[in-house]
């Protein structure tokens, strides 16, 4: 999967979810980047904002989407590393 | 002079925007990249209590994320 194939990936999960991808690009790019990066490197997408073992089984909820966005957004109106934001 | 590390990992925007501020500033600062450095990723886990990154410790005093206004104050800047 390359960049533009994340990000369209990206944003429809973030419409079915009622929230959106950051309006800033430059934020958007860099954590697409660290994603496919993590995939490359680990074979998961990976938040890149969150140290990764290696091990699935306890990296497991770092998966983006990870497994603390839903509240991160609900509680901050981002995610931890600010891929996804509150839905207008 | 106070004793800053600054837990990051390289994709991390806020871990770019937290190093800029602090070189800007021209505060030294200790760059530990968790993403490499596994032992320090549980250290950083046990005294920030999660997994995110930029995590700053000041003296002890830990900074989960750019914080930009405690980032001031713990550091004494204007």
């Amino acid at each position: 999967m390359n960049k533009e194939e994340l990000r369209k990936l990206s944003e429809k999960y973030a419409k079915s979810k009622g929230f959106k991808l950051n309006p800033n690009e430059q934020i958007v790019d860099v954590i697409l980047e660290g994603l496919l990066k993590n995939e490359k490197e680990y074979g998961y997408r990976y938040c890149p904002c969150r140290p990764v073992s290696g091990d699935l089984d306890e990296d497991r909820d770092k998966i983006c989407p990870c497994k603390w966005h839903k509240d991160e957004i609900k509680e901050m109106g981002h995610c931890h590393c600010n891929l996804f934001v509150k839905g207008d | 002079m106070k004793k800053v590390k600054v837990y990051s990992t390289p994709a991390c925007p806020f871990c770019t925007m937290v190093k800029r501020f602090l070189k800007e500033h021209g505060i030294e600062f200790e760059d530990i990249n968790v993403q490499e450095d596994f032992e320090a990723a549980q250290e950083m886990i046990r005294i920030s209590g999660q997994t995110g990154v930029p995590v700053i410790e000041i003296d002890g005093e830990v900074i989960i994320g750019f914080d930009e206004p405690r980032l001031k104050k713990v550091l004494g800047i204007k």
